[in-house]
C-alpha cells in the first residue's frame, strides 16, 4: 500500500489531535528501527516540522528509559 | 508563571508505604520551592528499555506543577539526584497549562 502511493503523507499533519510526546513511547516507536534509530522522515514522510518535534521527543523518551539508546537484536536471540 | 512535568523512576524494590513517603516528599519539595502541584500520576511498574543502575524495572512518577521562579528546576534536580531512591529523572516546560486530567494520560497511564 505505502509503496504503490505516491506521495506520503504527514501523519502528524493528516491528524491533527495527535500530539507528539516523549510520553506516548508508543507512537514513538513506530518512528524508530528494530535497532533503536530513528527513521529518516523520507521514509515515513513525516513532514519537516514535525520530524523537528519527534526527533525531540525520541531522545527526550530515551532519556528516561522509555524507549533504548540501542538495541542489539542479533545479541538478543543469543 | 511556567508549568513543568517532571517524571521520574522509583526503585522498584521499594515498599508501598515508603514509595507513599516519597512522593509526599517530592510534593513536600515542590511546595517547600514555592510551586504548586496540579497532577501526580503513578504508571506503576515497568519495564525500562535499559538498566538504570543494574535495574531492568522502575515505578514511574509523573508530576506536573507550576512555579513563578525558573529556580526551582534546578533545586528541585539537584534534590533529586541527592535521592537513592530516584533512579532517573526528566523534567520538562509544558507549553501550556496541564488540565486536571491530561488527555494523554489514558494511553500511557492504562497500558502497563
Amino acid at each position: 500500500m505505502a509503496l504503490l502511493s505516491k506521495r506520503k503523507i504527514c501523519k502528524f499533519c493528516e491528524n491533527r489531535d495527535e500530539k507528539i510526546d516523549y510520553k506516548n513511547y508508543k507512537t514513538l516507536r513506530r518512528f524508530v528501527t528494530e535497532q533503536g534509530k530513528i527513521i529518516p522522515s523520507r521514509i515515513t514522510g513525516t513532514c519537516a516540522r514535525h520530524q523537528r518535534e519527534l526527533t525531540r521527543a525520541i531522545k527526550r523518551a530515551r532519556n528516561i528509559a522509555l524507549l533504548p539508546y540501542s538495541y542489539d537484536v542479533i545479541q538478543s536471540y543469543k | 508563571m511556567r508549568y513543568y512535568e517532571n517524571l521520574f523512576i522509583v526503585n522498584p524494590n521499594i515498599e508501598q508505604d515508603r514509595l507513599a513517603q516519597l512522593i509526599e516528599a517530592v510534593k513536600a519539595e515542590i511546595t517547600r520551592l514555592n510551586g504548586a502541584v496540579f497532577n501526580l500520576e503513578d504508571w506503576g511498574k515497568r519495564r525500562l528499555a535499559y538498566q538504570i543502575k543494574k535495574h531492568r524495572y522502575g515505578t514511574y512518577i509523573l508530576v506536573q506543577f507550576e512555579s513563578t521562579d525558573a529556580q526551582i528546576i534546578r533545586e528541585l534536580e539537584a534534590w533529586m539526584r541527592l535521592n537513592q531512591s530516584i533512579l532517573a529523572f526528566i523534567t520538562v516546560i509544558l507549553e501550556e497549562k496541564p488540565v486536571a486530567k491530561p488527555v494523554d494520560e489514558p494511553v500511557s497511564a492504562t497500558s502497563a
